[in-house]
């Protein structure tokens, strides 16, 4: 078993299999070998940490990308991934939740639940004006209307279907 | 702004997410656009998206203001062309620089979108020393015009590392300048790993160009003389190769020791060869395993040529585990005993002629002993007889198998013994599967049960099924499309009698087979209607 101390100072214990999902911590044991002191995952709050965990029991077993996978590969990965029924309803949470996840993905390396979680970002993006964005993300826009206008028409081809 | 779009990567990643190519078309072009003029933090990783991956140069034109583009139709009918009213000045220019900068890979011309010759000639000579695109890595040449390939020269840069000439479907041929241009290529994008050259007779010394490279990973290529070809041979790095095997190679392993350490990383072979005995003999020769093999036979390959081709597969792959078997005929031979055939009965012994001149189940059983074949694609112009047994035999040898196509083009001839307990039993041994080509029996279909066929198995990776040339009634085509449209919840489209060569067939009804085509096409439409109630349903029954 492993000892994780999240962000907000509560202990997690997990069996070794589910929480090697994350190479951080694979890596991180592979190199200190077996030992009872807890891991501080000083960037992960309890909150997220019980949410990441219950995505790699769910994933427990299955095949780790391979460290070696060319570009080409990553790249068709990310580009076919479909959000299986049983992970879109696990990323169901609100919008911070989401992020929050993310940013621990990124944080613990858990390439697939990277993938995920910014899939469903890519799948919120779509279909929506600037203006929509700026509103669901809560983002000013610094762009002057000139600015604005200049990128727009710069790159209309784009929009022309 | 949530500090997430703060990090950079992340923001590229969801930017790489939004380039989904299996989406609505252009769809995600229209959200990196949008994306981009949300904020600045957004700004500069949505448009390196959007530009990275380039499909032809219009786009570097219209990103123009509008009073230098000239927009018009032009032939074939309702396509724009993309024109230029007079030569970019210096802040065109720039604006040209700072997306070109972006692109990483790109295809020259975009039929949908073409552009005006002089667009070419102007992108050609950038009033710049320094290159127009640096960051490319990946270009597919697709103008066949012998008078744009100075472009060529603009476009490849040290950065290049894959590089494909597809001008194989023109027969223009290139004066002596413009060859000259792609015999140098080399020495202006010596970084190549992947290349691509047309098999056509765009230029009779085309083919040296692959003498200049040494680090070649993957060559697709016409014909190649020997000493090219003894070049390829000591590619270390080489692991796909596709070329047309001739007579002069052929008899330069015939004539010579066998080479030592030949093709080391070797795992993909694209032949092209004039039988397929000829292709046994250069693998024996050169002591080669690669794990895809892929032969296009100009002629036959005859049932007797699969039957030894399986043999020495079976034979030499003892330590390799095969992945890919592909074989396909080229020409349009006629077999002795297969004169435009009609439809025959199911069962083999009941063809029109000996059943020597078909391929049977048995003939592919020596390859069940590979438990690692993940694709199977034969097409080959000799009729099949498979039936559910030898199905399920073949699937349950290989649980890997994620292609399985067998006479897409060619069509099975015979009347299959493939029923849906055939397709259910593959289904079921081979979860990976996303491409089927097969002839079906239809006459199983009766009517549509109330249980689940296969008890709920379903498979969520087809999309095309394609049925070769299965006779179907009217009286099926539901049942067909209920059980398809529930095995297979994503199936977009099921195609069959797709080719000339199928549909200028008669069956023993003199049924024309456009008959069958519609009725498929049939199919495929109630399929579609089916899958969207499934999911009404199923959404009800969940909101419970």
């Amino acid at each position: 078993m492993v000892h994780l101390v999240t962000s907000d100072n509560v202990e997690f214990v997990v069996e070794k299999e589910v929480v090697e999902r994350s190479v951080l911590i694979k890596n991180m044991l592979e190199d200190v070998g077996e030992s009872d002191q807890s891991i501080p995952l000083a960037n992960v709050s309890s909150a997220v940490l019980r949410k990441v965990i219950e995505y790699c029991e769910h994933h427990r077993g299955e095949p780790l990308p391979s460290g070696d996978a060319d570009q080409n590969q990553d790249e068709t990965r990310k580009r076919t991934t479909d959000i299986s029924e049983w992970d879109q309803k696990f990323i169901t949470v609100d919008q911070e939740m989401l992020f929050e996840i993310i940013l621990a993905a990124n944080y613990l390396d858990i390439k697939s639940l990277l993938d995920v979680g910014c899939k469903t970002v890519a799948n919120m993006i779509k279909g929506k004006t600037p203006d929509e964005i700026r509103r669901l993300f809560n983002i000013v826009n610094d762009f002057t209307p000139e600015e604005e206008a200049q990128i727009k028409k710069e790159n209309e081809w784009a929009e022309d279907r | 702004m949530h500090r997430l779009f703060l990090v950079h990567e992340l923001l590229m990643m969801i930017c790489e997410h939004l380039y989904d190519e299996d989406d609505i078309p252009g769809a995600s072009k229209v959200a990196l656009a949008r994306l981009a003029r949300t904020c600045k933090a957004f700004h500069a990783v949505a448009l390196n998206a959007l530009w990275s991956n380039l499909d032809g140069i219009a786009p570097l034109i219209q990103c123009l203001p509008a009073e230098v583009t000239r927009l018009y139709l032009g032939p074939p009918l309702g396509t724009t062309v993309v024109g230029i009213k007079w030569a970019p000045r210096k802040e065109e220019w720039d604006i040209i620089q700072r997306y070109a900068s972006r692109v990483q890979r790109l295809r020259v011309l975009n039929p949908l979108c073409p552009v005006e010759l002089s667009i070419i000639f102007t992108l050609s000579r950038p009033p710049t020393s320094s290159p127009l695109f640096p960051n490319l890595r990946s270009l597919v040449w697709n103008d066949s015009r012998p008078q744009t390939i100075c472009f060529l020269q603009t476009l490849c840069g040290p950065l290049l590392t894959s590089l494909t000439l597809d001008c194989s479907s023109s027969n223009v041929r290139c004066d002596a300048a413009a060859c000259a241009i792609l015999i140098a290529l080399p020495f202006i994008c010596p970084a190549v790993k992947v290349i691509s050259l047309p098999s056509g007779s765009l230029c009779p010394q085309i083919s040296n160009m692959l003498l200049a490279w040494n680090h070649l990973e993957e060559v697709t290529c016409g014909e190649i003389d020997t000493v090219t070809f003894r070049h390829l041979v000591k590619q270390t790095n080489l692991r796909k190769l596709a070329f047309t095997l001739s007579q002069s190679i052929s008899q330069s392993l015939i004539d010579r020791a066998p080479f030592p350490q030949t093709f080391l990383r070797l795992c993909e072979l694209e032949v092209h060869v004039s039988v397929l005995p000829s292709l046994i003999e250069f693998m024996q020769k050169m002591g080669i395993h690669p794990t895809s093999i892929r032969s296009r036979v100009d002629v036959g390959p005859t049932p007797c040529d699969m039957r030894a081709f399986f043999a020495f597969l079976t034979k030499h792959y003892v330590d390799v585990q095969p992945l890919s078997v592909s074989l396909q005929s080229l020409r349009r031979i006629q077999m002795p005993t297969v004169v435009q055939p009609p439809l025959v009965p199911p069962t083999g012994n009941q063809f029109n002629g000996p059943s020597h001149t078909g391929i049977h189940g048995s003939d592919l059983m020596p390859l069940a002993q590979f438990g690692s074949i993940d694709t199977l694609i034969i097409d080959v112009n000799c009729s099949i007889h498979f039936a559910d047994d030898d199905i399920a035999s073949l699937a349950s040898a290989w649980p890997h198998l994620r292609i399985f196509s067998v006479n897409k083009t060619h069509g099975w001839v015979a009347k299959s013994d493939i029923t849906q307990i055939g397709l259910l039993k593959m289904l079921q041994c081979c979860p990976k599967l996303q491409t089927i080509c097969i002839a079906i029996n239809t006459d199983t279909f009766t009517e549509v049960p109330l249980d689940r066929p296969g008890e709920g198995l379903q498979n969520m990776n087809v999309r095309t099924i394609a049925f070769a040339d299965s006779v179907i009634q009217p009286r099926a085509t539901t049942v067909v499309a209920a059980f398809l449209s529930d095995v297979f919840p994503r199936l977009n489209e099921v195609t069959a009698w797709k080719s000339d060569r199928m549909r200028v067939r008669r069956d023993a009804n003199s049924t024309d087979p456009t008959v069958y085509a519609i009725r498929w096409e049939g199919v495929s439409r109630q399929i579609k209607g089916m899958i969207r109630i499934r999911q009404q349903e199923r959404r009800w029954r969940r909101s419970e």
